[in-house]
């Protein structure tokens, strides 16, 4: 039986159910509202002196921003989505179908955190637009999407896999608890404030390096402008390899758990 | 088809023997499982529907194997499932649950399985509601719901597991009905503990007891088990006495009548005592007390 469109329908279907959460729309929201008004993201923007700054330093600050706290709602919404299964009982159902589980365990993946993604995309673009309007560079586009596809898209695929994967031996709040907690240890605070975190090598999803190494932003931690594109380069790719190991070992235990019931 | 199983066992951790040497043949056609809460139906039903795994023993579905991976997954495309405690997603509307099952069973072609979708959906008159969200169906539109989903890949094997708990009197006629009109050219095997249920739609049963099969036939021979153990007492008020079960009483005004299955001795009291032909429902109290007492085996 062919697994694709087994993939794909999971997919869309999760994707429709997490979209219509009001939780998911609220949340976004109230974010977007803290890092505009707290940041100063917005004045930043409406008042861009095009002599200031590059475009390309402009746009990268800006994606950048989405990393701040966006990634903490995205993973805290992301967590109910196993267990929500075990919950509704439709688990049961599902085991008994040829639908195969890898295919399913991804298309929950995909769909829920490209759902999740949705707001803070309607926010960038926005953001994005802001940039455009002042610098009437079409350049911002294809920069935009880079950005976001380098700076945002590893990280937000690192941390939904976690978010899928843990809940399934941890209870939702204490994962969300957790979480929350591991976001600003491991990507806003550094080593200088006295506490040993993760916040300055490439395990940090929040893009510091990739801002550093593919565009010579510094970001977060990462204040070192000799960071290089391989350095940008092993932070991507060990940020989608863990996402990749997240996700077969999560694989591994559902398989286990089912055949020792 | 025929399903054919061989010294099932299942041991859950914790010790609980939920199944002790399950021997089965299951012929095409209607199939009741009878037993009390407790007996192993539903550890059997999620056996053969690939969800559990036995602790030993085998079972065929037709040509294919239950022991192997392979043959689970075969068995699992030609299997419609209903279970105990239906699932589902509340936020997804009938139709658009309906269609999420039915890729995860297979049926690729988007045109197909809209087309399928809305068959079943006039099958268990729910057209009206389908754009409506599972979370605002009633108990007996969510059983319909389920048994659509059971029937979308037109499976040759269905396992129906306490469809009717929970329904109201005309909602279970009207699933018995549904379920009887399925059973012409595949496998339905009925599990439940109410014995109205398979009476109205089973030619052949099991029954289950703490794991064990201890009958296997039709509903006649049964009944032929029964014959001579079912009588109708009249009393003028005291309860009779004896070694039976009283199944049913019936206050008349001056008389009461009972109905027992057992061994009636001469109680005091009884106006008359008149043998009756067994109901399934007779049948399988006679047989329950059989089991409690020194195994009389009639398998």
């Amino acid at each position: 039986m062919n697994q694709l469109p087994v993939f794909f329908g999971v997919l869309k279907y999760e994707f429709r159910m997490q979209i219509r959460r009001p939780a998911l729309w609220i949340t976004m929201v109230l974010l977007a509202v803290l890092i505009t008004g707290a940041g100063g993201a917005f004045r930043e923007l409406l008042t861009y002196q095009i002599s200031s700054i590059s475009l390309v330093e402009m746009v990268v600050r800006w994606t950048v921003r989405m990393n701040f706290i966006f990634p903490v709602g995205v993973g805290v919404l992301l967590a109910d989505r196993l267990p929500r299964d075990r919950r509704t009982r439709v688990e049961e159902l599902f085991w008994s179908m040829p639908g195969a589980l890898s295919a399913r365990m991804m298309g929950k993946f995909f769909g829920s955190m490209l759902a999740a993604l949705i707001p803070l995309l309607v926010f960038y673009v926005i953001g994005t637009g802001c940039i455009l309007y002042h610098t009437q560079d079409l350049m911002t586009l294809p920069l935009a999407l880079a950005a976001f596809a380098v700076i945002v898209l590893p990280g937000m695929l690192f941390i939904s896999a976690f978010s899928i994967a843990c809940p399934a031996i941890l209870w939702v709040p204490l994962y969300q608890f957790l979480f929350t907690g591991y976001w600003f240890w491991g990507n806003m605070l550094g080593p200088r404030v006295g506490i040993p975190t993760l916040s300055e090598t490439i395990l940090t999803p929040a893009g510091g390096y990739m801002a550093a190494g593919f565009f010579g932003v510094p970001a977060f931690q990462i204040f070192d402008f000799r960071v290089t594109a391989l350095q940008g380069m092993e932070s991507l790719s060990l940020l989608l390899g863990i996402t990749g190991l997240v996700m077969v070992v999560l694989w591994c235990f559902l398989k286990w758990q089912q055949a020792r019931q | 088809m025929e399903i054919k199983i061989y010294h099932l066992n299942k041991i859950y951790r914790g010790g609980v023997h939920a199944l002790v040497d399950v021997d089965l043949s299951i012929p095409s056609g209607m199939y009741g499982l009878l037993g009390p809460n407790g007996a192993g139906k539903t550890t059997l039903m999620r056996i053969l529907a690939g969800i559990l795994r036995p602790t030993s023993g085998s079972m065929q579905v037709g040509e294919q194997d239950g022991n192997t991976e392979r043959g689970r997954t075969a068995i699992k495309r030609i299997l419609g499932y209903l279970p105990q405690d239906l699932g589902m997603y509340p936020d997804l509307s009938a139709r658009e649950f309906l269609d999420y099952i039915g890729i995860l069973k297979g049926i690729d072609e988007r045109k197909i399985r809209q087309q399928r979708v809305e068959e079943l959906l006039e099958v268990v008159s729910l057209t009206n509601v389908a754009n409506r969200k599972l979370k605002t169906f009633s108990g007996g539109m969510k059983r319909r719901i389920g048994i659509a989903q059971a029937l979308l890949n037109d499976p040759k094997l269905l396992i129906v597991d306490e469809p009717t708990a929970g329904l109201d009197p005309e909602e279970r006629i009207r699933f018995r009905n549904l379920l009887s009109d399925l059973g012409g050219n595949r496998t339905v095997l009925l599990s439940t503990h109410i014995v109205e249920d398979i009476a109205q739609t089973c030619r052949n049963l099991a029954i289950m007891n703490n794991g064990q099969v201890i009958f296997q036939g039709t509903t006649v021979e049964l009944a032929s088990e029964t014959r001579g153990k079912v009588w109708i007492v009249t009393t003028d008020g005291a309860k009779p006495e004896g070694n039976f079960t009283v199944v049913s009483t019936l206050n008349m005004g001056t008389t009461i009548q009972y109905r027992v299955v057992g061994e009636l001795s001469e109680p005091a009291g009884v106006i008359s005592a008149v043998p009756t032909e067994p109901s399934l429902e007779d049948s399988y109290v006679w047989l329950m007390r059989e089991k409690r007492s020194p195994v009389k085996a009639l398998v």
